[in-house]
């Protein structure tokens, strides 16, 4: 059987609801701090809230972006990218490898080495 | 057949995984919704459409940390678009909604109620609203709809900030307890 919840716990899920809400105050500020430790009540009251209140999206009259937003969009992430290719590139050019150095340092050597065996 | 929220939940994990594609099916199916949602946010369609791009950057970036079970698909997605709303207005750098704070924020956790609560709930809210008087179910709606504070409430009713808080904790209250008679 579950407890019976306290009045503090009933203040907390008001909060809950608050933060469902999108409104801010610092109650729901500290909540927010407790359920990133970890607190499982307050996390469960948001979720709980969130979940009550999701069918007033129903009401929401849907629309069709203009083309323009997915063009932009599309365009900001293919620069992005281009961006991460680039730094990528420029970083393997700029550093190589310790790697790269180890076979250049074994194969220097084994050229002198047998430009001296060989002489 | 996959259900819409299934098909969601696909498109967010491939998305996570950088399928430029899924993430393109992503925006064709959630962006009527969103765009909506921010058109009653926003004061005008080019602050809708800028927050609309902000809202999908997000889940491109973020994909990742989306949980099934912790939020439904559909809910994270307007979370991110409420809070992208706010972005927009405020440019102050940072989001503000303090759920899509939390959500971000939160890694790891085990889905607890959601779904059970979810589907007490749901079908009581829409009766349970009809029974409030009416000032409070609509302060209820117009504050999740079209966002807002306790100052906007407070000018609207011509209170204080604190005896508007007092009064929407009061309507939250009554509708709790009557979506769980």
């Amino acid at each position: 059987m579950t407890p019976a919840r306290s009045s503090q716990d009933k203040i907390d899920a008001l909060v809950a609801a608050e933060i469902a809400l999108g409104l801010v105050s610092p109650e729901a500020a500290q909540d927010v701090e407790a359920a990133d430790k970890g607190d499982a009540q307050v996390l469960c009251d948001i979720q709980a809230w969130s979940a009550r209140l999701m069918p007033l999206n129903d009401e929401i009259t849907a629309v069709v972006p203009p083309a323009r937003v997915w063009a932009s969009l599309d365009h900001k992430l293919q620069f992005q990218s281009r961006g991460i290719e680039r730094r990528l590139k420029g970083r393997s050019r700029q550093k190589p490898s310790a790697l790269r150095w180890a076979v250049a340092v074994l194969l220097s050597a084994a050229v002198l080495g047998s430009a001296l065996f060989l002489g | 057949m996959a259900t819409e929220q299934t098909r969601m939940e696909h498109l967010i994990a491939l998305t996570a995984r950088e399928d430029r594609a899924a993430f393109e099916e992503l925006y064709q199916l959630a962006s009527p919704l969103l765009f909506g949602l921010l058109l009653e946010r926003t004061p005008n369609k080019k602050t809708a459409e800028a927050a609309l791009e902000r809202v999908f950057m997000v889940i491109w970036a973020e994909a990742k940390s989306y949980q099934p079970g912790l939020f439904s698909p559909r809910l994270w997605l307007i979370m991110l678009a409420r809070d992208a709303a706010h972005y927009v207005q405020a440019a102050k750098g940072e989001p503000v909604t303090v759920l899509a704070q939390l959500f971000l924020r939160l890694r790891g956790q085990q889905p607890l109620e959601l779904r059970l609560a979810a589907a007490s709930d749901a079908s009581h809210l829409k009766s349970s609203l009809a029974q409030l008087p009416s000032q409070e179910a609509s302060a209820i709606r117009r504050l999740y709809l079209q966002g807002g504070s306790y100052a906007d409430l407070a000018k609207t009713r011509k209170i204080s900030e604190l005896d508007a808080r007092a009064w929407l904790r009061g309507a939250l209250f009554d509708l709790h307890q009557r979506m769980t008679k």
